[in-house]
């Protein structure tokens, strides 16, 4: 009716070999049973070897799963109900630490020349913490967020350097949301270093793109804004990098 | 139980690429298995306690996988969307299980509208292409009862044929 049965009788099914890949077969036995099967079966080998590759490449694409915020906020809640129980006594900001969901950026560009120096494992990035009413959880890539979220980055940076964070919202329009200053004073290195302020999202709806600027040199946030807002791109610099990211704002629900 | 976050990331390194392979294979869409992998770990991470440790978690997520395959398949706007990406495709193309967009389009009017128990199975059977056996460690029945699932399969199908052809 729907599909003719393809595979031969002897041949390993894809149950058995995504357990076997995911090491759930705890029988040695049946082990060496399957590898041997694999050796000796062009069929499956292909197969298993094509489950192999397009895992890798999927998880290139998508390295980690990251829940939406409202979702590590309830999760959030009950394990801070737990710990009161427990008397254990933790600050949301501590406990959303532990979630360690650092905003790994997908596109990270040099702009205008190589960038110099010892790298810290990750390079130069920021992350950023959400708070929605007495909450708070640590955002990830393509997060969900609401209006009235506010928004507190971190930075992580291997050697001292200037940074400014601006966005485009759905509508094209650019703000800067670090420094609060019109030129960048430089960022001493260290990891997840909290920056001054924190940014209250408006009810402008749908994809919002950030952009970190890392330079050596002081940055004009004016004059870097305006050229966003007139291109939709960061201009080429020397000697500075750009990490792209992005979340989606919705409504309150 | 699935009871950390940590955990819950080395699961998914473990187990989403199978849940994704399986879901795109049976939705023809990258997009719509994403959304399927995504609903599935975020079930888990919101109530870890529904995998009770019991069988084995690729077990666990077949089953969860092909339910939620099933709710989209079933979604009108989903199915829409779906056979407007098919359409859009090339109609000689073969998915990886080796169905025409065509054929995959038919095996969501059929599943669209049959019954879950019997859903579950032609899934299993004639899309993952497994035994009665692993049918039944999934479904946790009988050989025998999955045998009678596929003869119900079969015939719902035929009617439902039938009643295509005569309309």
């Amino acid at each position: 009716m729907l599909a003719s049965k393809e595979r031969p009788p002897d041949c390993l099914s894809d149950l058995v070999l995504d357990e076997w890949r995911a090491g759930e077969i705890d029988d040695q036995a049946r082990v060496a049973e399957l590898e041997a099967h694999v050796a000796g079966c062009e069929r499956c080998r292909a197969r298993k070897e094509a489950f192999d590759e397009q895992a890798r490449s999927y998880l290139e694409k998508k390295p980690a799963f990251v829940p939406p915020v409202r979702a590590r906020l309830k999760h959030e809640s009950r394990r801070s109900r737990r710990m009161q129980l427990f008397a254990v006594g933790a600050s949301a900001l501590a406990a959303a630490a532990a979630l360690a969901l650092v905003l790994r950026t997908p596109e990270k560009t040099p702009v205008g020349g190589e960038e110099t120096g010892t790298r810290l494992k990750g390079g130069s990035h920021v992350a950023f913490f959400v708070k929605r009413g007495d909450r708070v959880v640590k955002g990830g890539p393509g997060e969900r967020l609401q209006s009235g979220d506010q928004l507190r980055f971190t930075a992580t940076l291997e050697r001292p350097k200037h940074l400014a964070i601006l966005s485009r919202d759905a509508r094209g329009v650019t703000s800067v949301y670090y420094p609060a200053q019109p030129v960048t004073t430089p960022l001493p290195a260290g990891a997840d270093v909290a920056l001054e302020n924190s940014v209250e999202l408006d009810d402008v709806l749908g994809e919002e793109r950030i952009y970190a600027v890392f330079c050596d040199a002081p940055i004009a946030v004016e004059e870097l804004r305006t050229a966003l807002e007139r291109t939709g791109e960061i201009p080429v610099r020397q000697g500075c990098t750009v990490d792209r990211s992005a979340f989606v704002k919705e409504p309150k629900p | 139980m699935v009871s950390t976050e940590n955990t819950l990331d080395a699961l998914y390194r473990t187990h989403a690429p199978s849940v994704f392979r399986r879901a795109r294979r049976l939705l023809g869409s990258d997009a719509e298995a994403q959304e399927v992998v995504q609903d599935v770990f975020l079930s888990l991470f919101e109530r870890p306690e529904q995998y009770a440790g019991k069988s084995k978690l690729t077990t666990f997520l077949y089953s969860a996988g092909t339910h939620a395959c099933l709710n989209r398949i079933r979604d009108a706007k989903n199915r829409l969307r779906l056979l407007r990406e098919r359409a859009a495709g090339d109609p000689e193309a073969k998915s990886d299980v080796g169905l025409t967009p065509e054929k995959l389009s038919l095996l969501h009017r059929m599943l669209e509208r049959m019954p879950e128990e019997l859903a579950r199975a032609a899934v299993y059977y004639y899309v993952d292409d497994l035994s009665h056996d692993e049918v039944a460690r999934l479904l946790g029945c009988s050989r025998r009862q999955v045998g009678n699932l596929l003869k119900r399969v079969e015939e719902w199908g035929r009617a439902q044929e039938l009643q295509h052809a005569s309309q």
